[in-house]
């Protein structure tokens, strides 16, 4: 446990000093100014948001970032799985008293961090922007939802959590492709493409649901509006798509030859 | 007491790897003592990198059995890697942290309390100690070859594996690190196992030899036994005498 505790501190402290994460809040920031300027100049017609204000800006575009978040994460995925190989790094790691256990639950943690800091780092810009063009307005409006002050700020953070676990199941379909490529460009296009042709499972409404794309799309929305059954099967598809991948990834790193 | 003594430091029990129908390691048997320096010969291709990573467990065996202190490789992983240090290949660090930082790292997964001054100790004793704060981005080949044997020192090892070490070190850090091989296997009674294709710069240097082609030892024993079983003069005669030798 400790191991896994000091890789997994060694690799947050990376991913939080790194340049890449830097490019991504750029890109998030930037793309969050272009949805509030738009707002303001022809309202909610061209944006994702229905309500100019801080409050409701953040949950509006969590679903708006769809493709590039699963893009970054795949990156990442790649970066500390197949660049982790192609360049060797993970001699430093393995030369050591590591077991290929403890190594893979800390990558595994570590994919599950990234969720959360890209989920968070969303909420954070996004408040920023929206109270720099909107101020902090008195409502947070979200679908059927209405709330506000600290609670509305507590329903974003647990939206944002529900978008997090879902962008972690697919980072663990990520880390599962991840073990069968050796170049960080080729397990990001795979991911890439998978990504944008799993949003035509939307057109088949009988199985959608067990599709990870239609929960990275949908979930942190469903969980307020669709029946308790209905979120509990969510939670259920989310829970295989982690554990199945999870221990498949797993039984091809244990007795995988490293040529490093 | 006097049968652990006995006991190699490194053993290898007729292992082989085999990946589809090609043999990259066949049949082969090593015995290591506390204190040898020991050369694994042989040319480019001839299996010397696999075998070692098989005895770092980066890859693993087809059959056979590698013993470490008598503890299994494959069953007593982390046990094992707490009495090794190794460069495999070439030594890897992260570019983007200081040679300090990366060997940090490296004593932080260690099984053993490894002292914050063991870092400096070790980054003295390859003479790494004025760019100990710089990023490993900006050194040369040589000077990470040194910090790789820093960092294969960090953990206080009995054995230390080292491939092709000689690789981008000047003629300068070539004479050092052959002076601490010596030094660290009489004083502190270190094991070496050293792969080379370099026959001459292993000649001064170790005290028994395997050599190995196409993935079969072909001879193995004290380095001046097998000159005078040859009546050569040095390895590299040595090397093609034991090669003719295989051919017959």
């Amino acid at each position: 446990m400790k191991k896994i505790g000091s890789i997994v501190a060694f690799e947050t402290k990376r991913m939080l000093l790194s340049k890449t994460t830097a490019i991504y809040a750029g890109l998030y920031l930037i793309n969050f100014i272009i949805s509030a300027i738009f707002f303001k100049l022809y309202g909610s017609e061209y944006t994702v948001l229905t309500v100019g204000n801080a409050q409701s800006f953040p949950v509006w575009h969590l679903q708006a970032s769809f493709l590039y978040t699963g893009i970054f994460l795949a990156i990442y995925v790649a970066q500390i799985i197949v660049q982790e190989r192609s360049r060797g790094t993970i001699k430093l790691l393995l030369l050591r008293p590591v077991s290929r256990p403890t190594y893979y639950i800390s990558r595994v943690v570590s994919i599950f961090l990234f969720s959360v800091l890209l989920t968070l780092m969303m909420i954070v810009l996004s408040y920023v922007v929206g109270l720099l063009f909107f101020g902090w307005g008195e409502q947070m409006i979200w679908g059927s939802l209405t709330s506000s002050g600290i609670q509305g700020v507590l329903l974003t953070l647990l939206c944002g959590l529900a978008f997090a676990f879902s962008y972690f199941a697919f980072g663990m379909v990520a880390m599962l492709v991840s073990m069968f490529t050796s170049k960080l460009l080729e397990s990001a296009i795979i991911m890439g493409v998978l990504l944008m042709a799993g949003q035509y499972f939307e057109l088949l409404s009988s199985i959608k649901q067990f599709a990870v794309f239609h929960q990275m799309l949908f979930f942190h929305i469903n969980i307020f509006e669709k029946p308790f059954a209905y979120n509990v099967t969510s939670i259920l598809v989310l829970t295989a798509y982690c554990v199945v991948c999870g221990i498949i990834g797993y039984l091809a790193f244990r007795k995988k030859d490293l040529y490093v | 007491m006097s049968e652990n003594k006995k006991l190699p430091v490194l053993e290898l029990k007729d292992v082989t790897k085999q990946i589809k129908k090609k043999v990259i390691v066949n049949h082969l048997n090593l015995s290591l003592q506390q204190g040898d320096i020991y050369g694994f010969l042989g040319p480019n291709g001839a299996g010397k990198t696999t075998t070692l990573r098989m005895i770092a467990r980066l890859v693993f065996p087809t059959s056979g059995e590698i013993f470490i202190h008598g503890c299994s490789v494959s069953r007593e992983y982390r046990k094992v890697m707490s009495y090794i240090g190794c460069i495999i290949e070439n030594p890897v660090f992260y570019l983007n942290m200081t040679a300090r930082q990366n060997l940090k790292l490296s004593a932080k997964l260690s099984d053993k309390q490894i002292d914050p001054s063991r870092i400096d100790e070790v980054l003295d004793i390859v003479h790494l100690e004025d760019v100990k704060d710089d990023k490993v981005k900006t050194f040369s080949l040589g000077m990470k070859q040194r910090l790789g044997f820093a960092n294969a020192l960090l953990c206080h090892p009995s054995i230390i594996i080292l491939d092709e070490p000689t690789n981008g070190v000047d003629p300068m850090g070539l004479v050092e690190i052959k002076e601490l091989i010596k030094q660290l296997s009489e004083q502190e009674n270190i094991t070496f196992l050293i792969s080379s294709h370099m026959l001459r710069e292993m000649q001064d240097l170790c005290n028994r030899v395997a050599i190995i082609q196409n993935g079969s030892l072909i001879e193995t024993g004290a380095a001046d036994d097998l000159l005078k079983k040859y009546a050569v003069d040095n390895l590299e005669e040595l090397f093609f005498a034991c090669v003719k030798e295989a051919r017959r």
